[in-house]
């Protein structure tokens, strides 16, 4: 869906503002499965059981949904690119600051906090721009080694050790 | 996991040789010791809890007493310490040096979670802890004794709501238990959960319902200061805190429940490895340090090492299973 | 008075310079805390306490109560300046303070944040020193039917919030409601929406969506967005608050105290609540509304207010009643049991140096606190001088820390990716953030209290008329929701007549 944020008045219905709408729809389809799996048990007082709330936010995902739908193609409801002051936009630094992320929730077990966060913290100053890579690397290994200390031994938080952790 | 590098593959082949080694190997007791450089504690539950705060007086007991130098708590949360659980039994086979906190919580929440590990599974070492459970009425309820309570739970069940903590945990089972024995009916007791920290006590004392089933060191306070009235306790004899409260028993319930803490270890270990683990517990729990620390936090002993745990965990399994699935919590 | 020379005694414990010290040490660490997305003062002093174990009892208290304080100043300053809070009770703040910070006015939103604290939090202590048996007894009226009533209530504040697109604001509350639905039921045990994963039968931590939606999502946002290289919110005017700033900010202080108090004294209360209330409050009594949205400090004012007010009035039923009504809260009574203490009204008799103590160190910290942050008003807007591959570099570090930190669980990190992706796509879309976090603290609270209710009255539904306070609250809530309306009609009608 990258391409229709970019340019919204390219399509008239594969736009941002749409598919949103319909993914709330979706959202409230994929409760309904999701409520229909929670087993309903017979005792308590209450009269209202662990499935009728669910029950009553799933319809109104739905509803609000649809609502949500009509604004869109009514063209009451403009998301910022479509704007006519809005600054120019760019996936390129999302792809980045997502690569860091994944990279960290791979990489933060078995390579430690600190290989993890220093990995999170070049890409995500590649990605606003910072394209000096080695002292960025530099920066990001200090932050994140700093960070570590502080946390272990400061407040005895468990962070997963890696191979630069054993320094300390 | 947090762990899986403590584990590499081939201490998990080692182990198995170890265990079938173990079976044809020499009776428990006659197991040599060995000594343990470095001891891991988990805590299955977030800071500031009750297994928590067991491995950390545990931690520092250990390191106190110097049994072993180098002890290290790590907290594995979630889903009622049943995440824990299943890192124990899966991820940490074989391995020596690791310990978890458990206890009777943990039964509940196997079967609320549908965990696929089981208490089962694990090395059994000792029961610590434990604190016993006291039933109160509000301040101004005119119910005066057990006996009164008892009868109206069985006149209606449904006026009776029963304010207590997590569906399924200890308050949840003892009221189970007092209605079954009772002769009403357990799937239908008024039991209303309430989330920790202090609103089924709030609720309570705001004589919003008609009573309340929790540990002794959440209603001590409130009992004392006048605002709770005791009716019973769940141990087999009277609390040396609330020495004027009766037991179950004297009220006519013959109900026992202690919400006793534990520790375990990974499955296959050796019987060289269990003893030696066996060996730090008891120096410990015999430690000085940790008298003071069941002094300090009001804890009961109930220590109760090695084969004879195993036989009372097995035990407790099965009756609070049977109480949960009674009560209609799990089918 | 009897109470004076006991605060007067308590004043000699904690003037010590030994406990000054400890008081110094807390309020340092509580502020650091504070400003670190997902580390809460609760997280600290759960971590603290075994190293605390062998401090006196009092001078350990001491510390905790700075840490606690604290953090609750500290929260503030990310969310001004970056639009990032590190938890749910600063992110009302965030709505008009950040905006006051794009405009280039960070630094009297902070400064209105911190000494709002300072007024919230010594009024409070006061009402704490004075009033605390009363408060907490009227707190203990409040059982499931009127915790229900009040939570209808507090969801007519989210109109306020809403923005400008009906659907699109409910779209938000609802995503909320709809995460605050998974994981065990906790009056069944049965698990709902956890798709088989055992990390998600706890449910979705608030403070994992609170950092996706705000932190993260914020982050992916600033990125997309070719603006140049300039440095964000660069602080045009003065840092410091001007004559009309302390105008308006002072009435948004007292009310945002009035209302954080008592709701920090009654479980289940928290610090969020009246924050949300005070914002919607602020909004409809301000002299200048159409600054609302675009950085109106009676917005910062007030919640922040709200925020210190509540961390004092939890203090009440912890100390008279041995009632723990927020996480802190529930942390500091292990730390009372852990030293062999039983709070409650005998804790006064028992042990009168700490309880006596612990108060009046609230007051030290308080002017301590205040102290320390405002010369660092200017060193915090600074903050906004790194530049910004470096800043949000350091944000995501902090944010993933802060989540990873809570159960060492890596399925939280994938939670906090997910979340932070809706975080940025609501953004881009124009769909207010603030209704899915109110949501999702508000959704489940209704939802097991009503349920509770029902259980105690056996299924009757007119349990919430009967009790008064319960049909009180779902009555104001009405005219909060209809009134506008009403008076709209009448106001139309007059020149007519």
């Amino acid at each position: 869906m990258t391409d229709q944020i970019i340019h919204p008045r390219r399509h008239r219905f594969l736009r941002g503002e749409i598919l949103l709408a319909l993914g709330v729809v979706a959202l409230g389809i994929a409760y309904i499965f999701g409520t229909m799996a929670i087993p309903v048990s017979t005792s308590g007082y209450s009269r209202v059981g662990p499935a009728d709330f669910p029950w009553g936010v799933s319809i109104a995902l739905i509803v609000i949904g649809g609502f949500l739908l009509r604004e869109a193609l009514s063209g009451q409801w403009v998301g910022e690119g479509a704007q006519a002051d809005a600054p120019a936009f760019t996936l390129v630094p999302f792809a980045w600051i997502s690569l860091g992320l994944i990279l960290d929730l791979l990489l933060i077990e078995p390579a430690g906090f600190v290989v993890a966060s220093a990995v999170l913290f070049v890409c995500t100053a590649y990605g606003f721009g910072a394209r000096n890579w080695l002292f960025t690397s530099v920066i990001a290994i200090v932050l994140s080694f700093l960070t570590y200390v502080g946390f272990s031994y400061g407040l005895d938080v468990g962070l997963p050790p890696g191979l630069l952790e054993g320094l300390v | 996991m947090l762990f899986s590098l403590h584990a590499p593959r081939f201490t998990r082949r080692a182990a198995l040789v170890a265990t079938a080694l173990a079976a044809v190997a020499a009776p428990f007791g006659a197991a040599q010791a060995q000594n343990i450089q470095q001891l891991k504690i988990m805590a299955p539950a977030a800071p500031g809890g009750g297994w928590d705060s067991t491995a950390r007086q545990m931690q520092s007991a250990i390191t106190q007493a110097g049994i072993v130098k180098n002890v290290q708590v790590a907290n594995v949360t979630g889903a009622g310490g049943t995440i824990g659980l299943a890192s124990l039994v899966n991820n940490m086979k074989g391995d020596g040096s690791q310990l978890m906190v458990n206890g009777l919580v943990m039964v509940g929440a196997i079967l609320t979670n549908k965990s696929a590990v089981t208490l089962q599974q694990t090395t059994p070492i000792a029961r610590l802890t434990g604190e016993y459970e006291v039933i109160v009425v509000p301040a101004a309820s005119p119910i005066k004794t057990m006996k009164e309570l008892a009868e109206k739970i069985k006149a209606n069940p449904g006026a009776v709501a029963i304010a207590g903590g997590s569906a399924g945990g200890t308050d949840h089972i003892l009221a189970g238990l007092i209605a079954k024995d009772v002769g009403a009916d357990p799937s239908k007791i008024n039991y209303v959960p309430f989330s920790g920290g202090g609103e089924a006590l709030a609720a309570i004392m705001g004589n919003h319902v008609a009573a309340g089933i929790s540990g002794y060191g959440e209603f001590v306070g409130p009992i004392k200061a006048g605002r709770l009235r005791a009716l019973a306790v769940s141990g087999e004899k009277r609390l040396a805190g609330l020495p004027d409260v009766p037991t179950l028993k004297e009220s006519g319930v013959n109900i026992e429940l202690a919400n006793w803490r534990s520790v375990v270890a990974p499955p296959g270990l050796s019987k060289e490895q269990t003893a030696a683990l066996l060996d730090v517990v008891d120096k410990m729990v015999k430690s000085p340090q940790w008298k003071a620390t069941l002094e300090k936090n009001d804890w009961v002993d109930l220590y109760m090492p090695g084969d004879q745990f195993a036989a009372y965990m097995k035990a407790e399994d099965v009756r609070i299973t049977d109480i949960l699935k009674t009560i209609g919590l799990v089918k | 008075m009897s109470t004076l020379d006991a605060l007067m005694h308590g004043f000699s414990v904690a003037l010590t310079i030994q406990n000054l010290g400890w008081a110094l040490l807390g309020v340092t660490l509580g502020t650091a805390v504070g400003v670190l997305p997902g580390i809460g003062p609760a997280l600290t002093v759960a971590l603290l306490l075994p190293i605390t174990f062998n401090l006196d009892p009092t001078s350990a208290f001491i510390m905790f109560a700075g840490i606690y304080y604290g953090g609750m100043y500290g929260g503030s300053t990310t969310s001004i300046l970056l639009n990032t809070p590190g938890e749910s009770a600063s992110i009302i703040t965030s709505i008009e303070g950040n905006l006051m910070a794009k405009k280039g006015r960070g630094g009297p939103a902070l400064a209105t944040a911190a000494i709002g604290s300072f007024v919230a939090g010594t009024i409070a202590t006061v009402l704490l020193t004075f009033l605390a048996p009363a408060v907490a007894d009227f707190a203990l009226r409040f059982g499931p039917a009127e915790y229900f009533a009040l939570m209808v209530l507090s969801f007519t504040t989210v109109s306020a919030v809403l923005g400008n697109s009906l659907p699109r604001g409910l779209a938000s509350l609802l995503f909320g409601v709809a995460l605050g639905l998974v994981g065990i039921d906790t009056q069944t045990g049965q698990a709902r929406f956890a798709m088989g994963v055992p990390q998600m039968l706890d449910g979705i931590d608030i403070v994992i969506v609170v950092i996706g939606l705000f932190a993260v999502g914020e982050t992916f946002y600033v990125a997309t967005r070719k603006t140049g290289p300039e440095t964000i919110n660069s602080v045009k005017g003065s840092t410091w608050m001007t004559k009309d700033d302390w105008k308006r900010s002072w009435k948004p202080w007292l009310r945002g105290t009035a209302l954080g108090f008592p709701f920090g004294a009654m479980p289940s209360g928290g610090g969020e609540i009246p924050t949300f209330m005070s914002y919607a409050i602020e909004k409809r009594l301000t002299t200048k509304p159409e600054e609302f949205g675009k950085g109106a400090i009676e917005g910062v004012a007030g919640p922040e207010a709200a925020n210190n007010a509540a961390a004092a009035g939890v203090l009440v039923p912890l100390l008279t009643l041995g009632l723990p009504t927020s996480a802190t809260a529930a942390i500091m009574l292990a730390a009372f049991q852990q030293y062999g203490l039983q709070p409650g009204p005998l804790l006064f008799d028992n042990s009168p140096d700490l309880v006596w103590g612990l108060i009046a160190s609230l007051y030290i910290g308080n002017v301590m606190l205040l102290v320390l942050n405002l010369p660092l008003v200017g060193l915090w807007v600074k903050l906004l001088q790194i530049p910004r591959p470096y800043l949000y570099g350091g944000i995501l570090i902090f944010a993933t820390l802060g989540t990873y930190s809570l159960n060492n669980s890596v399925v939280d990190l994938i939670t906090l990716y997910v979340v932070g992706i809706v975080g940025f796509l609501m953004r881009r879309f124009d769909i207010p953030v603030a209704p899915a976090v109110i949501g999702l603290i508000l959704g489940p609270l209704a939802e097991q209290q009503m349920r509770r209710a029902l259980a105690i009255s056996q299924g009757d539904f007119t349990v919430f008329v009967q009790e008064p306070i319960s049909a009180g609250l779902l009555a104001v809530a009405v005219i909060v929701l209809l009134g506008p309306m009403l008076w709209k009609l009448v106001v139309r009608k007059k020149p007519a007549a």
